[in-house]
């Protein structure tokens, strides 16, 4: 018998576990055998190169003493390069990739006898390790290689905190994920590969071609090898551990270490983390689903939230009837969503409305600007009546016959003309009135369907149940009927009769009457007042002329011999054509007389030969034709006629015209 | 051994978490029911809400002009001396701004009519509102209650408004429009 024989006797001769773990070796030989193999190589490779390491049997067995010192210094050697594992766990890391090659088949070996070990899991007792302190030194090493066969058989969970270097294994983390995959891939093949497991993780760690040889050898007898495993020590390994052997111990005392000592770390190392990574990998694969069916749960569920109808419910959940009342209230959401899509629904109305408002305003407009128009043309007659009553009284005047009766006056050819000038404009004023009226009544027609409109534009863009139509029609009707009217409104429409000339002369007669007293009153009592001021004027006072109310001709023969630039006569109410005539030869720029409320054309003639620069007016409110036109012949370089409230055409372009706002606007829309 | 008790546990955690989410879909379908209630009257209110917001907007211009044509009136009335009834009826400006006075008096009555429906509508609504509200909080918390009634009824008014909902509804043949004698008495006598 051989010393392997030996020592293979007590541990195959143990009492304890050997019934019941080769039942159970029945299933797993193959993998029981493996790690076996794994462990009696390594054992036999200690026994070849150090026959023992433990002092006391140097002592009692002398023939090994040669191999004394070698074991000496391979145990030195084992601790130092356990030492170098705790403390460079780089280097452990750099073994691992060094391995990377052979790790899935490293992994597959200590997956087989991980199954392997929870059939014998059961005799696995740590306190059994502290119980026997007696036992030696020398045995550690081997012990650490039971203890790997040990930690196979725990629990995985309880040797991973143990493991000091998984800690830091854990922190390369793309290994980790490498190693995870690769083992769920190998999950399946597990029982294959597992047949070459422990020869690679000897490989592995093999420092001596002899040991692979031993360890085919031992291969075969692997199962009876598994026997002792229960009550190896189960002291979980560190490379603490492996330092400090003493408390470490098997029945296995005399069997040495040897020189592949450090490889059961490895495997120790990547097994239970690897185990551990399938653990993390399974709940990290159910919690994601997990996750993600809640989460489309309710994904699904606030999706249907918010587009409502447009998700059903699942049929499990929902029973028919829920499943119509469902899809009614669906129905009437969406229609009603449907609806209230519908932005302006009353826009085209409210358009509508606003189209008829302003098609009746313009015609409005134009119907205000005709009877503006007539209106002018009326008090264009008015001032023709007034202007030839004027001419009248001025003819009578000269000829003295202010009391002339009709027959008389209708004998002079200038008043019989005059006289007819009034008829015709009194008839035309008469007939103007109508179109004027029904002009009236057709702007307020207007005003009122226009504001009608308005007034349901407001309502109608979101208000229902009004009948646009119907206005729109009966508008557009009257929007016909009132344009047709205004093109035909003409002043021949009008029949009346011209009023027959005695009256007019009776009403001429009375008005020249309270002309010539008005007249002759006032000018007694601007006489007496201005009476001053012409005697220091024509003595070359100038000071006091711009209080003068009335102007003589003598004065006014003296006022044009002031050499100042700027004559305000604004206090005059009348100027008469003699005065006008002499102060037509003032040498001045600017002559105001913005106190004369009419101007007869005789003045006005006089007036236009002045050689200034500006006239202002502004005191006149009405200009006849005649005079109009005797003032456009004015050489100027303006005329102020700021208060004139109706002005036909002026056809100076030389002198600037001062107008009020509304007539210049008019007068240049004309010109236009 | 271990692939057995991986493959239960998987087998059982499956199970779990699919017993789970049918419990929370047969637990939520009352509850949706309830939220899609809530949300139809919800919606529902707020046009409602709107439509009333419109009613009060459209009242207060149809009022900005009631008082500019009375101010016209009152002007008319002073340019041109009128003092009878008969006067103002003949005047065309007159006349027509009483009409109108009485056509703006009209729909401003029923704008405040429509106003109050619309409150109402909205009281009725914002009370099923937090009805349903409050049931949902025990349908998510237990079972057993009976929600049908409240979805009926919840239903009865979403009918009932939904064709005010879009829009104001004005029948103006239904309007009681006063005479423009009438406005004008009122003019009268106001001054």
């Amino acid at each position: 018998m051989t010393d392997n024989q030996e020592r293979k006797q007590p541990v195959t001769s143990e009492p304890d576990s050997t019934s019941e773990d080769e039942a159970l070796d029945d299933e797993l030989d193959e993998d029981q055998q493996k790690a076996f193999e794994s462990i009696m190589s390594q054992i036999d490779a200690g026994e070849n190169s150090q026959v023992d390491a433990e002092p006391e049997k140097v002592e009692e067995e002398p023939e090994v003493q040669d191999t004394e010192d070698d074991f000496a210094a391979e145990l030195e050697k084992v601790t130092q390069e356990a030492q170098a594992v705790t403390e460079s766990p780089s280097d452990t890391k750099g073994n691992e990739e060094g391995l990377d090659e052979d790790q899935q088949k490293a992994f597959e070996s200590i997956m087989s006898q991980v199954d392997a070990g929870e059939n014998s899991q059961v005799d696995a007792e740590p306190e059994k390790v502290e119980e026997e302190p007696e036992v030696p030194e020398t045995e550690a090493d081997f012990a650490a290689e039971l203890e790997k066969v040990a930690e196979e058989t725990e629990n995985d969970q309880s040797v991973i905190p143990a493991e000091g270097d998984f800690s830091e294994e854990t922190e390369d983390i793309s290994d980790t994920i490498d190693d995870l995959l690769k083992g769920i891939t190998s999950e399946d093949d597990e029982s294959e590969l597992s047949k070459a497991d422990p020869h690679d993780d000897l490989v592995v760690s093999n420092e001596e071609p002899q040991d692979r040889k031993k360890v085919e050898d031992i291969d075969n007898s692997s199962i009876v090898m598994d026997a002792p495993k229960p009550e190896e020590p189960v002291q979980r390994p560190s490379t603490k551990t492996l330092q400090d052997l003493p408390h470490v111990g098997t029945e296995h005392s005399e069997i040495p270490t040897n020189t592949a000592t450090p490889v059961p770390p490895l495997q120790e190392k990547q097994k239970p983390r690897k185990r551990w990574k399938r653990w993390l990998v399974m709940a990290s694969v159910i919690a994601i689903i997990s996750l993600s069916m809640a989460g489309f749960g309710y994904w699904w569920k606030a999706k249907s939230f918010e587009t409502v109808g447009a998700t059903p419910f699942p049929e499990s959940t929902v029973s028919n009837e829920k499943k119509q009342i469902k899809e009614t209230k669906e129905t009437k959401i969406v229609s009603r969503v449907q609806e209230s899509v519908i932005p302006d629904y009353g826009h085209e109305d409210i358009l509508r409305l606003q189209t008829v408002a302003n098609s009746l305003n313009r015609l409005r407009n134009e119907v205000l600007e005709k009877q503006k128009e007539i209106e002018e043309l009326r008090k264009y007659y008015e001032d023709g009546i007034d202007s030839e009553i004027r001419g009248i009284a001025d003819t009578l005047h000269e000829l003295k016959m202010t009391t002339a009766t009709y027959k008389k006056a209708s004998s002079l050819p200038r008043v019989r003309l005059g006289l007819d000038a009034i008829q015709r404009r009194d008839m035309y004023i008469k007939r103007l009135q109508s179109p004027i009226n029904e002009l009236f009544f057709m702007s307020e027609e207007l005003l009122f369907w226009s504001r009608k409109a308005e007034i349901l534009a407001i309502m109608v863009g979101k208000t229902s149940d009004f009948d646009i139509d119907s206005l729109v029609e009966q508008t557009t009707e009257i929007y016909k009927r009132l344009k047709k009217d205004l093109d035909q409104i003409n002043i021949e429409a009008d029949g009346s009769a011209a009023e027959p000339l005695k009256l007019i002369w009776k009403d001429v007669a009375k008005r020249l009457k309270q002309k010539t007293n008005s007249t002759t009153e006032k000018k007694s009592v601007n006489t007496t007042d201005s009476a001053a001021i012409w005697k220091d004027i024509c003595e070359g006072n100038f000071s006091e002329k711009d209080r003068l109310m009335f102007l003589s001709a003598e004065a006014a023969r003296c006022m044009a011999k002031w050499e100042g630039s700027d004559l305000y006569l604004n206090q005059l109410t009348t100027l008469s054509p003699e005065a006008a005539r002499y102060l037509s030869e003032w040498k001045g720029e600017w002559l105001g007389l913005n106190g004369l409320v009419e101007l007869t054309p005789t003045t006005a003639a006089h007036l236009a030969r002045w050689d200034g620069k500006v006239l202002s007016l502004n005191g006149l409110t009405h200009l006849s034709p005649k005079v109009l036109d005797i003032l456009s012949q004015w050489q100027g370089e303006q005329i102020e006629l700021i208060n004139v409230e109706h002005m036909a055409h002026w056809e100076n372009p030389k002198t600037r015209l001062f107008l009020s706002e509304d007539i210049q606007r008019k007068h240049f829309k004309k010109r236009e | 051994m271990l692939k057995y008790k991986k493959r239960f546990i998987q087998s059982i955690l499956f199970v779990v978490v699919s017993t789970v989410m049918v419990t929370m879909a047969t637990a939520n379908t009352k509850g949706e029911l309830l939220r899609r209630t809530m949300a139809d009257i919800s919606l529902l209110n707020s046009q409602l809400s709107q439509r009333k917001a419109d009613a009060a907007e459209i009242r207060i211009a149809l009022s900005k002009r009631l008082k500019e044509l009375k101010t016209e009136a009152r002007k008319e009335i002073r340019a041109k001396k009128i003092t009878t009834k008969n006067e103002a009826l003949k005047h065309p400006r007159l006349l027509n701004d009483l009409i109108l006075m009485a056509e703006i008096q009209a729909y401003m009555n029923r704008y405040k009519q429509k106003i109050g429906y619309y409150r109402v509508a909205c009281d009725r609504l914002s009370y099923l509102y937090q009805q349903a509200d409050d049931d949902l909080k025990i349908v998510n918390a237990l079972s057993g209650m009976k929600i049908d009634a409240l979805v009926s009824q919840a239903n009865q008014l979403n009918k009932n408004y939904l064709h005010e909902a879009q829009t104001i509804l004005i029948k103006p043949n239904l309007l009681v429009v006063e005479p423009p004698e009438k406005v004008w008495e009122k003019l009268d006598a106001s001054w």
